[in-house]
Order: C-alpha cells, then sequence, then structure tokens
C-alpha cells in the first residue's frame, strides 16, 4: 500500500481525541453510576487507564509495520484466512460502530429537540457529512479532527457550572463505597465511551515523525480519561446517585443549568455544535470500515467503497429506535469492541513481533 | 483546450493530442517569411514593415511591428537608425556570424534569436520587433514595447490610511518594477510564461529563491505549463486554471493589486503572478487565515492589528450565522432565550404574516438585489439609492409589518459585517453562506448550521494548496507560525516568516 507521510503528532492524537469522544459522554455518568454508585468516577479512571495501557499494545503493534495499516499487514501477519477473517470482524465492529454512533446522536436530537422529525433524518445527515470526512483521505480527517477538537471541546468547560454548584457531600466517600466487582462493572460500562482509539492503527503509517506516537496516545486518552472522570464527578456532585441514575443523558442536563444574561440554556446550543465531534468519530469509523474493505478487496476504489459503505450503512439501520434502546445496545458494543481491540493486540503483538524478529535475520 | 468534438474525432481517427498538434514552423528565409507575416496581418492596419538596403552589399533587412503595441520612436532610433549604418554583413555563410552582425549594431536593452515563425509571431503580438535579415534563417526579436496604460494610481479596494499609495497597472513590466523598488535582492527569481494559443499574455512568475520551497516553485511552474487555453485576459482566470478545487467557492489564491502586499509575501516564502495586461497579481499558495489579513496590519501597533484581526473573524461569523442563528432560535429553540428578551421579541415579531426563514431570505434578497444596484449605478447617484433603499424601504417594510424590527437590525447587522473583510472576494462567500445557512437553519434549526458549518469544516481541511494545506497554521497546527495569524506580535518577536509557509 501506498502511504503519504502527512499526519503531525499532534493531529494522531486529536485524531484519538476525537475518536473517542462523541455520545458516550452524555450518558456517562448515568452507565457508570448505575453499577459503581459513587465509585463511578474511579471506574471511568480506572477504564480510561486500562484503555491507556491497550492503546499503548496498539501502538507498538503498529510500529512493527512502518507504512502499513491493518488492511496492509493482517494477511502478512495471521495468513490469508485467519487474517481476513480478523479483518472481516474488525469491519462489522467499525460499522456497527458507525450506525450506534449516528443512531445515539440523532436519537437524542429527536428526543430533546426536534420531536417531530424522525431520527433517520439526522442519522442521514450525520452519515453523509461522515462520508464526505472519509473522502478527504486521513490528511483531511486528521485536519478536521484537529479543528473540531479545539472548537468543541472547549464547550466542555460549561460542566464546571454543574462542577461548582455541585454537592461535595454526594462525594463522599472520595472513592466511593463500591466493591471490586462493582468498579469493573462500572469500568465496563464505560467501555463504549472509550471505544474508537483503535484508529491510531489507521493513521500510524501516515505519521511524519513516528516517535511522537506514544506521547501523542499518553496525552490524548488521558485528556479523554480526565474530562470522562470530571464530568462523571460533576454528574454525581450535582444530582447525587440517586436523582442522576434516573436521568437518561444526564451531561444535557448538566449543560442545561449554564446560564447568561443573552443565553439561558447551554444543552441546545452544545447539540447544534456536537455534530463535529460526532461527525469526526463517525468519520474515523467509515475510514476505518473503508480500508478494511480495501485489505479484503485490494482493487476496490477507495472513494467508491467509502460511498458504498456509507449508502449501505445508511440502509441497514434505516428505521427508528428509542433512545434508551440504542444506549443499552451501545453499553454491550463497548465491551465486545474493548474486547476486540485488546485481544487482538494482546495476540497479534507477540506474532509481530516473532515476524519482525524472523525479518531481522533471513 | 480541444474541444469534445475534436477529442472525439481524434480519438476516432487515432490522432493523440501530440500528432494533432501542429510542429513548430522554422522561419524559412527574409522574402518567405515577409509574405508569411505580410499576408497573416493583411487586415491589421496597425502591422508595419520597415524595409531598407544596407548600404554597399544591397541587403535586404526588415522591421515588422505593431505600431498599436510597439514604439515607432523607439524602433526608429534603436533599431533602424544603427543598422543603417552597417556597410554589409561581415560573413553570411557561417551560422550566427551574421545575426551577430546585426546584434551587436542594435542599441536595445533586450535582444532575442528568434527561430521559428510561431516565436516570432508570439513577439509580434506582444509588442516586440522582428528583424529579418536577408540570407539569414534567424530572426532578431527587439523589445521596443511602447506604454500606453494609465498612470499609477492609489489602489482603489485595498485602501489604507498608512503605507505605500500605489497600485499595479496593467503593464506587467512596470508592475515588476514596483516590486523590485521594494525587493532589491539578486535572489528574486523571474521565469517567464507565453499563456495563451490565439491570444498570448506574458505571465511573469516570481519569488525568491531560497524562501519559496522547490516543491511549491517545481509545482506551480509545471501547472503553469501545462495550462492549455485559448487566451487569458484576466488573472481571475487563472485561479480557477491553477486552482486544486475549481468548484469549491473558497478563494484558493491571493488577489492584490498592492505591490507591498507581494513583496510581503514574497518574503514570506510565497510566489507572486504578473499577466500582462491585468492590474491584479496572484500570490500563492493560501491559507484561509490570509483571508483576514490586510496590509494594514504591519503598518498599524501589533496590538490594535491583533483586535482588528480578532473582529475581523468575529465579524465574519456574525454575517454569515447570526440570520440563520435569528431564524433557528425563533423557529424552534426559544428556550435559549431569557423570559424577557424573550417576551420583547415575541412582541416585536406579533402580526408578522410571514414564518422566520421566509423572512429572512426576502430581507437579505432585498438587502443583496441593493448592494448588486448600487455597485453598477453611477456614483453620484448611489447613494442616493443607497439611503432610499437602506432607510426609506427598510423603514416601509417595518412598517407594513412585513418584517420584524428585530431581524432588520439582525440582517443590517451582518450586512456590515460582512464588509469587515479586508479581501473583497470573502463578501460574495459570506453572502452564499448566509443563505445556505439561514435555509438549513430554517429546515432543522440549529442542527442545520452545525451540519453546514462541519460540511464546511470538512471541506476546508481536504483543501490543499500547491501541497499546502488551506487551514493551515490552524490545522496542522503551528504555533510557532500563529504569531503573525491570529495574533500579530512585535516585529522583533515576529519568527522566521518562511516557517508559515515551509513548515507543512
Amino acid at each position: 500500500m501506498h502511504t503519504r507521510v502527512c499526519v503531525t503528532g499532534f493531529q494522531h492524537g486529536m485524531l484519538i481525541v476525537g475518536a473517542l469522544i462523541a455520545n458516550g459522554i452524555f450518558s456517562l455518568p448515568r452507565v457508570a453510576a448505575e453499577e459503581a454508585g459513587r465509585s463511578a468516577w474511579v471506574a471511568v479512571a480506572g477504564a480510561g487507564f486500562a484503555v491507556l495501557l491497550v492503546a499503548l499494545l496498539s501502538n507498538r503493534l503498529a510500529s512493527l509495520f512502518p507504512g502499513e495499516d491493518p488492511a496492509g499487514w493482517s494477511t502478512k501477519l495471521m495468513g490469508p484466512l485467519l487474517g481476513r477473517i480478523w479483518l472481516l470482524l474488525y469491519l462489522v465492529k467499525s460499522c456497527f460502530f458507525t450506525i450506534l454512533t449516528m443512531r445515539i446522536f440523532a436519537a437524542i436530537i429527536t428526543n430533546r429537540m426536534l420531536t417531530h422529525t424522525p431520527s433517520t433524518v439526522f442519522a442521514t445527515i450525520i452519515l453523509v457529512l461522515s462520508v464526505l470526512a472519509t473522502l478527504a483521505g486521513i490528511s483531511g480527517l486528521a485536519r478536521f479532527a484537529e479543528v473540531s477538537v479545539m472548537l468543541w471541546l472547549p464547550l466542555l468547560t460549561l460542566l464546571a457550572v454543574p462542577l461548582l454548584g455541585g454537592h461535595l457531600y454526594h462525594l463522599r466517600p472520595v472513592f466511593g463505597d463500591a466493591d471490586i466487582s462493582g468498579f469493573l462493572a462500572g469500568a465496563k460500562a464505560a467501555a463504549y465511551s472509550y471505544a474508537g482509539f483503535d484508529i491510531l492503527l489507521f493513521s500510524y503509517p501516515h505519521l511524519q515523525k513516528p516517535r511522537e506516537s506514544i506521547r501523542a496516545v499518553l496525552w490524548s486518552v488521558g485528556l479523554v480519561t480526565a474530562v470522562y472522570t470530571l464530568t462523571t464527578v460533576a454528574g454525581i456532585a450535582f444530582f447525587g446517585l440517586d436523582h442522576l441514575t434516573r436521568l437518561l443523558v444526564p451531561t444535557l442536563v448538566m449543560l442545561s443549568i449554564a446560564e447568561t444574561s443573552v443565553i439561558e440554556r447551554f444543552d441546545s446550543l452544545a447539540l447544534f455544535m456536537w455534530i463535529g465531534m460526532v461527525v469526526v468519530t463517525s468519520g474515523t469509523q467509515l475510514y476505518m470500515g473503508t480500508r478494511l474493505i480495501q485489505g479484503l478487496l485490494p482493487r476496490a476504489s477507495f472513494k467508491r467503497t467509502a460511498v458504498f459503505l456509507g449508502s449501505f450503512l445508511l440502509i441497514a439501520s434505516w428505521g427508528e429506535t428509542p433512545l434508551r434502546e440504542l444506549i443499552a445496545l451501545a453499553d454491550l458494543f463497548g465491551t465486545f469492541d474493548l474486547s476486540f481491540v485488546t485481544l487482538s493486540a494482546v495476540i497479534l503483538l507477540p506474532l509481530g513481533l516473532l515476524a519482525a524478529r524472523g525479518r531481522r535475520l533471513g | 483546450m480541444a474541444s469534445w468534438w475534436e477529442k472525439i474525432t481524434a480519438w476516432l481517427t487515432g490522432n493523440t493530442a501530440k500528432e494533432t498538434a501542429t510542429a513548430a514552423v522554422p522561419l524559412q528565409g527574409y522574402a518567405s517569411d515577409l509574405t508569411y507575416f505580410q499576408e497573416l496581418f493583411r487586415h491589421a492596419p496597425d502591422f508595419t514593415v520597415r524595409e531598407f538596403r544596407l548600404g554597399v552589399d544591397g541587403t535586404k533587412m526588415a522591421a515588422l511591428y505593431l505600431r498599436s503595441l510597439a514604439d515607432e520612436a523607439r524602433i526608429a532610433a534603436e533599431v533602424i537608425l544603427p543598422l543603417s549604418g552597417i556597410t554589409a554583413l561581415v560573413d553570411p555563410t557561417p551560422r550566427g556570424a551574421g545575426v551577430n552582425t546585426v546584434r551587436n549594431r542594435l542599441a536595445c536593452g533586450t535582444i532575442t534569436e528568434v527561430d521559428t515563425r510561431d516565436d516570432a509571431l508570439n513577439r509580434l503580438l506582444l509588442g516586440e520587433a522582428i528583424v529579418l535579415t536577408e540570407g539569414l534563417k534567424a530572426a532578431l526579436a527587439v523589445d521596443a514595447r511602447a506604454y500606453r496604460g494609465r498612470s499609477l494610481t492609489p489602489p482603489e479596494i485595498e485602501t489604507t490610511v498608512f503605507g505605500p499609495k500605489l497600485a499595479f497597472v496593467e503593464d506587467c513590466e512596470l508592475n515588476l518594477s514596483l516590486v523590485r523598488q521594494q525587493i532589491r535582492t539578486p535572489a528574486l527569481r523571474i521565469e517567464t510564461f507565453t499563456l495563451g494559443k490565439r491570444n498570448p499574455r506574458r505571465l511573469l512568475m516570481l519569488y525568491i529563491d531560497g524562501l519559496a520551497t522547490e516543491d511549491t516553485v517545481t509545482q506551480l511552474r509545471s501547472k503553469l505549463e501545462s495550462i492549455d487555453v485559448s487566451g487569458l485576459l484576466q488573472t481571475n482566470y487563472l485561479t480557477s486554471l491553477l486552482g486544486v478545487t475549481p468548484w469549491s467557492p473558497f478563494p484558493q489564491a491571493m488577489q492584490t493589486e498592492r505591490p507591498d502586499r507581494v513583496s510581503g509575501n514574497l518574503l514570506e516564502g510565497r510566489i507572486a503572478l504578473l499577466l500582462d495586461g491585468s492590474p491584479e497579481a496572484l500570490i500563492l499558495p493560501m491559507g484561509f487565515s490570509d483571508l483576514f489579513q490586510s496590509p494594514v496590519d504591519y503598518y498599524d501597533h501589533y496590538l490594535l492589528t491583533t483586535l482588528q484581526r480578532a473582529l475581523r473573524a468575529l465579524a465574519f461569523l456574525i454575517a454569515t450565522t447570526l440570520p440563520a442563528l435569528y431564524v433557528a432560535i425563533i423557529t424552534y429553540n426559544y428556550e435559549v432565550l431569557p423570559t424577557d428578551l424573550l417576551f420583547a421579541v415575541a412582541t416585536a415579531r406579533a402580526g408578522i404574516p410571514f414564518p422566520p426563514v421566509i423572512e429572512s431570505v426576502l430581507m437579505v434578497v432585498l438587502v443583496d438585489i441593493l448592494q448588486e444596484g448600487t455597485l453598477r449605478i453611477p456614483s453620484k447617484i448611489g447613494q442616493t439609492v443607497g439611503v432610499v433603499g437602506g432607510i426609506v424601504l427598510g423603514q416601509a417594510v417595518i412598517l407594513a409589518r412585513l418584517v420584524s424590527p428585530l431581524l432588520v437590525i439582525v440582517i443590517a447587522f451582518s450586512v456590515i459585517c460582512s464588509f469587515a473583510a479586508p479581501d473583497y472576494r470573502l463578501v460574495g462567500l459570506t453572502r452564499l453562506l448566509r443563505y445556505v445557512l439561514m435555509v438549513a437553519a430554517g429546515a432543522i434549526s440549529g442542527i442545520g448550521i452545525g451540519a453546514v458549518w462541519t460540511a464546511i469544516l470538512i471541506h476546508m481541511a481536504s483543501l490543499e494548496v500547491l501541497g499546502v494545506a488551506y487551514l493551515r497554521p490552524f490545522a496542522p497546527l503551528r504555533l510557532s507560525s500563529l504569531s503573525d495569524f491570529v495574533f500579530r506580535k512585535p516585529y522583533h518577536g515576529l519568527s522566521s516568516q518562511t516557517q508559515r509557509i515551509q513548515g507543512e
């Protein structure tokens, strides 16, 4: 595969941040608190740490195949049959993630803002924008992620308002009251919010300076973990555990609390702008899906494949699904995603190291 | 460029483009070439042939030129008079000896040897004089172009309070001298191209060796060499021919009438193009942030400049998005307004028969038509029309309860903001985006605004001009380069200017 060196270390990190932060943040405080109680924020931080370890393993795996992404190295590493099966599984995962991302956001808009408009309208818009982002290639996608994250992530500073207005006694005891199983369940529930970091496998071959990758992984996953942890702390502090677990998308409710003399509710404005972040996430997944199809069908044209995949996903996910069901589905998917990426990294890394050693010796 | 019919026939007959292209015809000799040019210009009354003979051996010579383009007095003094003094060609047999004799006697600055009829014709059309000599297969082209343009005037579009008060004119050489006056270095490279098959025009490519990247220069050079058009009249034509994405509404080359702006950009490692007959220069590569920069930025205090740049960016956002936000909030998302403001808005809109989106689009169309109208009205009555349109019509639509007073404020403010842009092309882009955003907001509220802005960002992120990202220095982020984009540091604090372009 011909790779164009065009992604900076900063863009690599921004791609990871953009791929991680989309819809998960809206329901994260609730899903984590339901399982881990007051320890939810510790569980979220712990999940972030686990994700960081897997991301570092994935980064090492990517570094073994300079100039190639999984579409290129999977069949070389695992053989044609196993490699294709793995690519197919990976493709299904990426497609499902794209569908979930666009569907959840569309359902949130229909649920909270434009109740008479079918969510499919918004899902279509997100998918069209994702296809456009994919067609821009990895360099365009990286620039888009960079600008989007810099523009929209500061919106989350609005969460400081409920954080400051919260009650400290809601947070006591500081590390919560969950046992180890509750803590692990909370971390597992947070997995969906951390899905998507494996974009690093696809952007690594395009890095101008591959040695900057580790630093990018560290700060990007660290930043997302910090944002998620603070969001969860804000949710618990402001609503208290009982109230929090009754809210479907508590982060949006928290955003509606920030108020100025000109704007009374920020949740609507936040949703207007957050579409950019959602498109970064679904765009990266669509890009990965397109490259994976190219791994399966090497002669497939990138642009046509991206358009075809986008159209297919839209038709495949046509219809209305309640938001609560989608979020429940996302929780299941998050566990699968993290397991798949972790297992892939743990199994393929030794194989890759052996292959690299073989290449060096022979 | 070959038409589709020519392409089809070429394909059907199996002739490739190269095969169908006519080969350059060499000069055939004095009599034959003279007849050829006389025949070619038989309908051109300004085509002039001055024939004369050398003193002793009677060798025939002729100076061919177009009176409308060349300076006859210069030709008489610098070509005909010196040549009349030659008694004989020293030795016409060895190739070049006779040509050198003629060349040595000419009193002109620029003399070029010409071998083909096409080259001679192109030079003739550019205003040069062609000297044909009996017995020689080569001719000499003498630069004796006359300047018949307007005199130097102050800039009309890019006006500034401080700084140089000279603008480019239609003459390429004069424009080059204006740049030369500011860039006095031998590293200034000037490459000449002749563009246009039927209507050739001279184009100068200017860059500073060592500052402009070799890759960018090579890319632009090959693009210019590959341009295949019948004629170019203005630099605007070039923008679409050189643009990586010609269908994009975003300007991808800076267009300026100011020599100081060209000089400044050359020093930043960019490339400038000067086209004969066009009073504007093109500067490449450019990014979106360049649209917010004005030459005056470097003549004012850096703090003031930083504030002005921030205001321009804010004005662009307001100009494009404020009417759309009005539509979205009034139609769907009134919950974002505080209660007092909401009551005020509701009172202002009471009795308006149209939905906000129709009301807004109607008002913007009205203002845009008014703007178009005043552009084409003679300046003396233009102000009157502006007053009638702006104040009388505006007042009338409010009294007739067709639009709300709040909307008039929103649209008026938005239109004023659109003129805060230093680059006039940004005004057109703002108008275009304003319509798209308003319709999107009317259809699906603020989500439409967010979706359109996301699409715009994706489009800008995918754009590259000569290999340089359109969104630089924000994407890819170059912190060192931001010192002269969002902010403007004092001169001693500005980082190496060339980093801005070479960084990618």
